[in-house]
C-alpha cells in the first residue's frame, strides 16, 4: 500500500507541471492572467496553438530540431556504445584511466568550451548551420552515454569477448554482433538520453545559430518566455509542443525498457 | 547554471580577450547602400516585433539591402552570445543593448562611435547615458523611466482617490494602506536596484560611493536606508515575496490583482492587450526631490562590422528616421527624438495610458544608473541581495553590508 502511495506521489510530482502547461495552453488569448493555479480554463480554446506559428517559425524550427536528432541520435548512440565497449577491452590499468578521463569530461564547465568551439565552427564555415548542433554526437553527445555503455558491457563475462577474439572476430564485429544484442535495454536508454540532449539543446543553439533559417525548437520556444502576460497561452503551447516528442519517445522506450533487460543482467 | 550567471561568468573571463578588429569606417554618404547586416537584439514580444518592423521598413526603402535579425529572449543571453562572438571575431554589425549593460563592451573599444550629427534633436539624458569617455557610442532608441501604473478600476471600486500630480511618499503609503484596508493588494514591484534607486535619489541619497568612478553600491547613508525601509513598508501593503514567486508583479497587475505596479514603458503593450484592464500611469512619488530612473536601449554599430555604412544607416533609421515612428507606435518605447515623442504616434490620446505625457515630464528629471565596465555584474549582485532582503531572508543592516562587499569585489576588479 505504501509502495503504491509512494509511486502515486512520484507520478503526481512529475506529471503535474505538464498538466499545468497543457491547461494553461488551452486558455484564451487577451484574458487577464489567472489568479492562481487554473486546472480547467473556461472557455477551453486552442487559440494559443493556432497563434503559435505567427509568433515563431514553428515549421522551420520543428524541421531543424527533427533533422538534428535524426542525425545525432544514431551517431551518438553508436559512438557512445562503441566507446563504452572499447573501454571494457582495455587492460585494467588503462581501463581505469579511461573511465577517469570520461568522468573528468563530465565536470568540465561547458562555458569553457564555447569560444574554442565557436572559433572551430567559424573556421570550418559551419556557423549558422545545423552541424554545430549535431557535432557533439561525434563525442557520444554526453559522457554519461559512454559510462552507461561501459557499465553494461563490463557486466558481460570477459570469457565471451575472449572466445570471440579466439574465433578471429575483429573488435568492431565483436561489438556489433555479440556485444550490442546483449545490452539492448541499455542501448535504448542511451538513445533516449542522446535524444533528450540534442532535442533540448538550448545553449548550443543560442550560440551557434544566427538566423531564423537555422533556428531550432528550444531556441524558438525560448523567445516566447517574454511574451506579454495575456499571451502566456502561446508560450505554454510552445512548451507543450517542445515536450510532446520526448514524451512520446519516452513512453515508447519505456515499454522496451520495462519489457527487456540486458542479457548480461539475466545471467 | 542560469543563463544570466553564465553570461556574467563568461563576460568576466572573456572580455579581456576582445579585440576591436574591423576595418576603417566606410563613407556614409554619397555611397549606394547594399549588402547584408546582422542585427542582434534581446527582448520581449514588444521589443522584438518593433525591431522586426523597423528592419522590414528599412529594407523596403533600401533596395539591395538585407537585415538579418538574431534575436534572443533576455539581455543576459544576448551578452553571452555577443561576448563569445566578439572574442571569436564574428560579431554582429549592430546590436541593441541597455546602457547599464554596455560598459564591458565600451571598455574594450569594440563599438564604433556615433557621428556627431546623428544626435541632433534627441533628448539629452539618454545621450549622456550612452556617452563613454566623451564619445557617444550608441544611438539611444528609447528614453523610458520608471512610473507607477494605476489600475483605475480597482481604485474606483475601493473608493480611493487617484494619485495627484506631485504626490509624495506619504501619499503613496496612505493610498496603499487605504487599498489594503479594502482587501486589495496595493502594489507590486520587482526587488531590483533599478526600482529602488529613484526612491533613494528622491530622499537625497545616492546608490554608489562615487558618481564618476563607483567602487561599490553604497546604500549605507541614512537617506538610502530610509528609502529601503519605506519600500519594505510598502511591500507590507502589497505583494509579498511568496506572492511574487507565484506570479510576477507585471502579471499580477495585468490579472487585476494589484492596484499599482512599478515599471518602465515596456509594460504598456501587454497591458493594452489585456481585456478588461483599465490603467493609467503616475509619476514616481517624491520625498525631497522629484526624480526617476532612466531606462534606455541603444543601437550600437560594432567596429568589426564589414559593412559599417549600412550598419550606421540602419541604426540611424531606427532612431531618427521612419523607424523611430514605428517604434513609438508599437507602444513599448518612449521616443528619444523629441518631435516623435510629442507626436500622436507616442502620446496616442485614444489609447491607454491616458497620461503618457508623464513619461516625457519625468524624462527631464530621470537619472541614469552608472555604466562602468563591470556595472552589469555589480547590479546583478545587488539585485540578488535585495531579493533576499525583501523575502525576509536577511536584515537591512546585513543586506547593506553584503551589497557593499559584493559590489566592491566586482567594481574594483574592473
Amino acid at each position: 500500500m505504501l509502495t503504491i502511495a509512494a509511486r502515486l506521489l512520484v507520478v503526481v510530482l512529475f506529471v503535474s507541471p505538464l498538466v499545468l502547461v497543457l491547461a494553461g495552453s488551452l486558455r484564451g488569448l487577451g484574458l487577464p492572467p489567472p489568479d492562481g493555479l487554473e486546472l480547467l480554463p473556461s472557455p477551453l480554446t486552442t487559440e494559443g496553438y493556432r497563434a503559435l506559428p505567427g509568433e515563431i517559425a514553428l515549421g522551420t524550427a520543428f524541421r531543424n530540431s527533427a533533422l538534428v536528432v535524426a542525425m545525432a541520435v544514431p551517431l551518438g548512440v553508436a559512438i557512445g556504445s562503441a566507446a563504452g565497449f572499447a573501454l571494457t577491452q582495455l587492460p585494467p590499468r588503462w581501463r581505469r584511466r579511461g573511465v577517469a578521463m570520461v568522468v573528468v569530461m563530465l565536470v568540465i564547465p561547458l562555458p569553457m568550451l564555447w569560444v574554442a568551439r565557436f572559433v572551430l565552427y567559424l573556421r570550418l564555415g559551419a556557423l549558422d548551420t545545423l552541424f554545430p548542433l549535431v557535432a557533439p554526437a561525434f563525442a557520444a553527445s554526453t559522457p554519461v552515454a559512454v559510462l552507461l555503455a561501459y557499465r553494461a558491457f563490463s557486466r558481460v563475462p570477459r570469457e565471451l569477448w575472449e572466445a570471440a577474439r579466439a574465433e578471429g572476430a575483429s573488435a568492431l564485429r565483436t561489438w556489433w554482433q555479440l556485444g550490442l544484442p546483449m545490452v539492448r535495454a541499455t542501448t535504448t536508454a542511451v538513445a533516449a538520453l542522446v535524444f533528450a540532449v540534442h532535442w533540448g539543446a538550448y545553449l548550443d543553439a543560442l550560440l551557434y545559430v544566427q538566423s531564423s533559417d537555422t533556428t531550432t525548437l528550444p531556441l524558438a520556444v525560448a523567445t516566447l518566455r517574454t511574451l506579454d502576460p495575456t499571451d502566456l497561452p502561446i508560450g505554454l503551447a510552445g512548451a507543450a509542443t517542445l515536450a510532446l516528442p520526448p514524451l512520446v519517445l519516452l513512453l515508447l522506450a519505456q515499454r522496451r525498457l520495462l519489457s527487456s533487460v540486458d542479457v548480461a543482467d539475466e545471467r | 547554471m542560469s543563463a544570466s550567471a553564465v553570461a556574467v561568468a563568461l563576460a568576466l573571463v572573456l572580455t579581456g580577450c576582445m579585440s576591436p578588429g574591423g576595418e576603417p569606417a566606410a563613407p556614409s554618404s554619397g555611397t549606394a547602400l547594399s549588402g547584408t547586416i546582422r542585427v542582434a537584439a534581446a527582448g520581449g514580444e514588444g521589443e522584438i516585433k518593433a525591431v522586426q518592423r523597423v528592419a522590414a521598413a528599412f529594407t523596403a526603402g533600401h533596395t539591395g539591402t538585407k537585415v538579418e535579425l538574431d534575436t534572443v529572449a533576455e539581455a543576459g543571453e544576448l551578452i553571452s552570445k555577443l561576448t563569445t562572438e566578439f572574442v571569436a571575431g564574428d560579431q554582429p554589425d549592430v546590436f541593441v543593448l541597455n546602457y547599464r549593460r554596455l560598459g564591458g563592451f565600451a571598455a574594450k573599444g569594440v563599438i564604433e562611435p556615433v557621428p556627431s550629427a546623428a544626435s541632433d534633436g534627441l533628448y539629452p539624458k539618454p545621450l549622456e547615458a550612452f556617452t563613454f569617455d566623451g564619445q557617444l557610442l550608441c544611438r539611444p532608441s528609447n528614453a523610458s523611466s520608471m512610473v507607477v501604473y494605476i489600475n483605475t478600476t480597482l481604485f474606483d471600486r475601493a473608493g480611493v482617490p487617484l494619485p495627484i500630480k506631485d504626490w509624495t511618499w506619504d501619499d503613496l503609503l496612505s493610498t496603499a494602506t487605504a487599498l489594503k484596508a479594502k482587501g486589495i493588494p496595493a502594489i507590486g514591484f520587482e526587488t531590483l536596484l533599478i526600482r529602488l534607486a529613484p526612491f533613494v535619489w528622491s530622499n537625497g541619497g545616492e546608490v554608489v560611493d562615487d558618481l564618476d568612478a563607483p567602487t561599490m553600491v553604497d546604500l549605507s547613508s541614512p537617506e538610502a536606508r530610509a528609502a529601503m525601509a519605506f519600500m519594505l513598508d510598502l511591500q507590507k501593503q502589497g505583494l509579498s515575496a511568496t506572492d511574487r514567486a507565484a506570479q510576477d508583479p507585471e502579471e499580477a497587475f495585468a490579472a487585476g490583482r494589484t492596484a499599482m505596479h512599478l515599471d518602465s514603458r515596456r509594460a504598456v503593450p501587454g497591458f493594452r492587450k489585456t481585456a478588461g484592464l483599465s490603467f493609467d500611469v503616475a509619476q514616481v512619488p517624491t520625498k525631497k526631490t522629484a526624480t526617476s530612473v532612466l531606462h534606455s536601449d541603444g543601437y550600437c554599430v560594432t567596429k568589426g562590422s564589414k559593412n559599417k555604412a549600412l550598419a550606421q544607416a540602419f541604426a540611424d533609421f531606427a532612431v531618427n528616421g521612419e523607424g523611430a515612428t514605428l517604434l513609438a507606435e508599437a507602444g513599448r518605447t518612449v521616443p528619444v527624438r523629441k518631435a516623435v515623442a510629442e507626436s500622436a504616434a507616442f502620446l496616442a490620446p485614444d489609447k491607454a495610458p491616458k497620461s503618457s505625457r508623464v513619461f516625457l515630464d519625468q524624462l527631464e528629471l530621470a537619472r541614469p544608473l552608472p555604466h562602468s565596465a563591470t556595472w552589469n555584474e555589480a547590479e546583478g549582485a545587488t539585485d540578488e541581495i535585495l531579493t533576499q532582503l525583501f523575502a525576509g531572508k536577511t536584515t537591512l543592516d546585513k543586506a547593506i553590508l553584503d551589497i557593499a562587499a559584493e559590489t566592491k569585489r566586482k567594481l574594483v576588479a574592473s
